[in-house]
């Protein structure tokens, strides 16, 4: 066994020495600013971070090596290593292989509405499979591919092969060439093992890169050791539960990419979650472990996030995206100190929709996930895990508690004969009085029942009926705990529903002023805590368990396990009486309904990995239009076309637009289709071809909208039109026209809708043509709009938030600068954060940019004399790169040169450092 | 009277599957499988039909899907082995277990199980809701459940082991049901 372990070291350092580069290659770092970060959302990001909990499997190894007599901790650590070791290599391998079309790529987007060819088999399969079951032919389909994969054949053989699987497309289904810069190789993953997070980060940190920020940048990368290391250099990896990377794709030619972004990650996600289980190459990944690892829930232990606002997975408004980024809670510092206010951890929650309610312009980009307040990424990581894996338990305890108890009373107790039950516990209410113990007891237990039941099924006044509904149609919780249910969850719904019916129904025919008269006082602590939340917001804590266990000093319990008798245990009770049973039938369907809204948050019920973009607040907030990235930009335009637009109208004739007088108010249309409806009409006076031109040029971007027609003034109105005034813009209105993916308890309640609403909302104002404008513009002349017009536009673009703003800094060219003039200068402030280089003259940067295309590293020093030979050192290679320059005599030394006045030829690399050459 | 006696002996042993019982095992690489041990002739028909071999099998299990994670089925199995997961005192004929064994789509968990999410590594309170399962007293039972499907699903519960007999199990807790408790 030692042999095994040892041969394995060797390989394992053996492959990092080979993978290991001197320097850290950092594709641009994007900063945004919120409206950016929104837009990016909708981009695949080409940065991202693997994290990876292995808490699961290190416990399993530790058992194996328990069980086998082996030395536990030794076995444990190696275990680790090999696990964190597969997962990288596996997903470089699909990497190589998606980038050399070795591997054809699975689309993301298999609508209709894809723009890109869908292979037809895939479609089909993926459209019959439902997200959260099993979908069999997915991994026979992936089996298939992989096999060719696999297999000796050339590339080109390969893809003539993957014809037999499916009808992929030669240009749509692979990686092209195109989607690189230029002359650059389709080059592996960089993987970096993350330390500690830092300046080669920033754009997590804060929108704008400052000659602060830049600087900090510069130093980081010229001490990245203590910040990255190696992805195979397990001895930098000190935490022995979690580990997180980055993984970068460079060289993307950006739009390119946006085309296939999306497919990349998808496919590598698909791939990832089935050849970790089943790819012959695992079993020497992962030797000796590897069919043991065969066993771990892979997509509960690894993750793959973003790193900044761009996505991996396509933003989508439904429950599923919505509980999968709900995951950015339990990252933050402050989650146990706010848990219990969590939505999440709540006894009735909300739904993952309730925070872009309530929070609908947060915080993004200002290290909203608390990075900096650990020593190190692991630190970060680990408290992320910790919180998570508590509220999963907590989750998985309420889930089995919610089943074990629906499963017992449904197949011992039918609704009737609980009811019956029922019937007899509170048999003598009508003659109880006094202010006995005993008495009180069975008042306080009725008025409980029928507090809480009315709560949950009053057919007007419960607003959590319609939410608890959901369970009838949701397949989410067989999902994750069928095997321990004979019944299906709709099922239990009905027993919970006819039941609660019944007991609505009698509670409402109670003489409830006999029973609960004037001298009762209820004792409020004993609802059950799901009430109390609601109710009293926690205010008043439950003592309903204890006054269970009192109960049962005296009392055998209805139902129990039968281990009870002789235990005692409270544990092994189900319920006390048939008031207590039917609460806790109520308690259970309400705990499901709880799962079902984060169901997706806790357990992955996909065959891939989840990707949630925790570090872009504003993915779901834009995709569910909670937030407009394009508003403040939309009405800036919007009012500077106004504001001309009324200086056109009043500079030539007031009210040259008419509507005619049939026009409905309320309705929605767009100017557009009242032009084409001919309910649109221009002064005769003007050519028409003159105002639809003018009309474009002032309303253009408006034309289209979709809003809703006002009338004023117009029952006074002695004409048969209406002038027309303008567009106006509100805000946040709710609308219904949302693509609705109904599967989860919060696509379909009354908050979903909500969080459907749009934030753009417009109206196309009409007036009475004898209104007053006329002699308002004569008064005030077309000067007056057109200064408002450009003051409001200059206001507007000020705002530092909500139009959308990108700097692009490539940290190598930070460091040339750093290292070139030892600060980073003001002066280059500016260029760097368009992403370019800034070296003392534009020969220098000619030079840089020459060198940097002919070969990898980070240049750290560079002679350019005026003509002649120069010399540049990069960090790749220990001997200088020579190279002749020449510079024309018109120009200057300065920026202000052209390039081509700068020529560079001659280039010569070191024999030694020729494995260097891109 | 010897022959009265074997055929008594036989008819006794007739409820006994195996003659020294089931074990767990993973081997150097790290591969699950399990032993059943026959060991005598009387005995011999459970392993020569398994494996042709009259005393000894060795069966390969293969890891089941998700098995080392925190699935909620699991955490339910260790949780409440014993309570709702309980032998059903009855006894599986030879023929049952073997035609089950067969179809190598199995999973086995014991209280000193890999798969174990829940509590240490063979604690007390784990190894007595396991030993709950038997009247024998067997030290490790072995719990068979069904494998499902290409994936490996864990399936239902189907046998424990204990010892030279294996028992049917049922998902289905036994619950008392006292309707007189609740009425004033």
């Amino acid at each position: 066994m030692k042999g095994i372990l040892f041969s394995l070291f060797v390989t394992m350092f053996l492959n990092s020495q080979a993978i290991a580069s001197d320097y850290v290659e950092l594709n641009s770092l994007r900063f945004t600013n919120r409206a950016q970060c929104a837009v990016d959302a909708n981009a695949p990001t080409n940065s991202a971070f693997i994290l990876i909990n292995n808490m699961d499997t290190a416990k399993a190894i530790y058992r194996l090596a328990k069980f086998r007599g082996e030395n536990s901790s030794e076995m444990t650590k190696m275990g680790i290593k090999v696990y964190r070791y597969s997962v990288i290599q596996l997903l470089s391998l699909i990497h190589r292989k998606l980038m050399n079309r070795e591997l054809p790529l699975l689309p993301h987007d298999t609508s209709s509405e894809s723009e890109l060819h869908v292979p037809s088999k895939y479609k089909a399969l993926m459209r019959s499979c439902r997200s959260d079951e099993y979908c069999e032919g997915l991994d026979d389909y992936i089996a298939n591919i992989w096999k060719i994969a696999s297999s000796k054949s050339s590339n080109a053989g390969k893809v003539v092969k993957y014809y037999t699987v499916d009808n992929y497309h030669s240009k749509d289904s692979y990686v092209q060439d195109k989607v690189f810069e230029k002359g650059m190789k389709r080059s592996g993953m960089n993987c970096h093992y993350l330390k500690k997070f830092s300046p080669l980060q920033a754009q997590l940190y804060g929108t704008k890169p400052t000659q602060e920020v830049l600087t900090k940048i510069a130093q980081a990368a010229l001490e990245s050791e203590e910040y990255l290391s190696s992805c195979e250099d397990f001895s930098q990896q000190k935490n022995l539960q979690v580990a997180a990377y980055q993984i970068e794709i460079p060289h993307l030619k950006e739009k390119k990419w946006n085309n296939k972004g999306f497919d990349y990650w998808n496919s590598l996600k698909l791939y990832f979650s089935w050849a970790f289980r089943n790819a012959p190459e695992m079993q020497e990944m992962a030797a000796p472990f590897a069919d043991l690892f065969r066993g771990v829930a892979v997509e509960d232990s690894v993750m793959i996030v973003p790193n900044g606002c761009k996505s991996i997975t396509t933003p989508k408004c439904d429950g599923n995206y919505l509980s999968q980024n709900a995951l950015r809670e339990f990252a933050k510092e402050d989650f146990k100190r706010k848990a219990l206010s969590l939505d999440v951890l709540s006894e009735v929650p909300d739904g993952p929709q309730s925070d872009l309610m309530n929070d609908p312009f947060t915080e993004v980009n200002t290290d909203i996930l608390d990075l900096a307040t650990e020593r190190s990424a692991e630190e970060w990581l680990n408290r992320f895990r910790k919180n998570f894996s508590g509220a999963r338990n907590i989750m998985k305890s309420k889930l089995i508690l919610a089943m074990s108890t629906l499963n017992v009373v449904t197949s011992k107790v039918s609704s009737e004969k609980m009811l019956d039950l029922l019937g007899q516990q509170f048999a003598e209410i009508d003659n109880l009085s006094g202010n006995s113990e005993e008495v009180l007891k069975v008042k306080n237990d009725l008025y409980y029942l029928c507090s809480e039941s009315t709560f949950v099924g009053h057919k007007e006044f419960s607003f959590l009926k319609g939410k608890l509904e959901i369970l009838r149609k949701t397949t989410l919780v067989d999902g994750i705990a069928g095997q321990l249910s004979k019944t299906k969850t709709a099922e239990l719904f009905s027993f919970y529903e006819k039941l609660i019916e019944k007991i609505t129904t009698s509670c409402g025919a109670l003489q409830q002023k006999k029973i609960w008269d004037d001298n009762f006082t209820l004792d409020r602590t004993g609802f059950f805590p799901w009430y109390m939340d609601k109710i009293y917001s926690n205010k008043v804590e439950s003592t309903a368990k204890d006054k269970m266990i009192a109960y049962l000093k005296n009392n055998s319990p209805l139902l129990s396990y039968s281990s009870y008798k002789t235990s005692k245990k409270f544990e092994d009770v189900i319920c006390t009486s048939a008031s207590d049973c039917s609460r806790k039938v109520i308690q259970s369907i309400i705990d499901l309904y709880a799962v079902s809204q984060y169901a997706s948050t806790f357990w992955s019920l996909e065959q891939k990995i989840k990707s949630p973009n925790i570090f872009n607040p504003y993915a779901e907030r834009t995709t569910c239009k909670v937030y407009d990235p394009w508003f403040k930009t939309k009405s800036m335009i919007f009012n500077l076309f106004m504001d001309m637009g009324q200086a056109a109208l009043s500079l030539t004739t007031p009210g040259a637009i008419f509507g005619r007088l049939d026009l409905e108010p309320g309705r929605v249309t767009s100017f557009r289709q009242l032009v084409s409806e001919g309910k649109i009409e221009y002064d005769v006076r003007m050519k028409p071809q003159k105002i639809r031109a003018g009309l474009v040029a002032d309303f253009g971007p408006l034309l289209g909208v979709p809003c809703t027609v006002s009338m004023t003034g117009s029952e006074y109105n002695p004409y048969n039109y209406v002038r027309f005034s303008g567009i106006s813009v509100g805000a946040c209105n709710s609308e219904a026209d949302h693509d609705l993916n109904v599967r989860t308890a919060s696509d379909m309640d009354d908050n979903a809708t909500n969080a459907h609403s749009e934030c753009l909302s417009c109206t196309l104002n009409f007036e009475s043509a004898a209104g007053a404008l006329t002699s308002v513009a004569s008064a005030t002349g077309p000067t007056f709009f057109l200064v408002r017009g450009l003051v409001r536009l200059y206001r507007a673009l000020k705002d530092p938030h909500n139009i959308p703003r990108n700097w692009n800094t490539n940290p190598n060219h930070v460091i040339e600068t750093y290292k070139r003039f030892g600060e980073i200068p003001k002066k280059c402030v500016r260029s760097l954060r368009k992403g370019k280089r800034c070296l003392a003259n534009s020969c220098e940067e000619r030079v840089a940019d020459k060198i940097t295309d002919l070969v990898s590293g980070q240049i750290l020093s560079l002679k350019v004399p005026r003509h002649g030979k120069g010399q540049v050192k990069v960090s790749t290679c220990s001997e200088p790169i020579k190279f002749s320059v020449y510079r024309s005599t018109t120009g200057n030394s300065g920026h202000s040169q052209n390039n081509r006045d700068c020529r560079v030829s001659k280039v010569k690399i070191p024999s030694s450092c020729q494995g260097i050459k891109r | 009277m010897k022959k009265i006696a074997i055929i008594i002996f036989s008819l006794m042993a007739s409820n006994a599957v195996l003659a020294s019982g089931i074990t767990t095992n993973w081997n150097d690489k790290y591969q699950k499988s399990i032993t059943l041990t026959c060991g005598e002739d009387n005995y011999s028909y459970t392993c020569s039909q398994v494996c042709g071999n009259e005393s000894k099998c060795e069966i390969e299990e293969k890891t089941c899907y998700n098995c080392l994670g925190s699935s909620v089925y699991l955490t339910h199995l260790f949780k409440q082995m014993g309570q709702t997961y309980r032998s059903t005192n009855e006894e599986t004929d030879a023929y049952g277990f073997v035609d089950f064994l067969l179809k190598n789509e199995f999973v086995t968990i014991t209280s000193k199980s890999v798969y174990n999410n829940v509590d240490r590594f063979n604690s007390s309170s784990l190894r007595a809701r396991f030993q709950s399962l038997c009247s024998n007293n067997t030290e490790y039972p072995v719990v068979f459940l069904e494998s499902v499907g290409k994936r490996h699903d864990l399936g239902k519960v189907r046998y424990v082991s204990c010892g030279e007999e294996v028992y049917r199990m049922t998902d289905d807790p036994d619950i008392d049901f006292n309707q007189k408790s609740e009425l004033y």
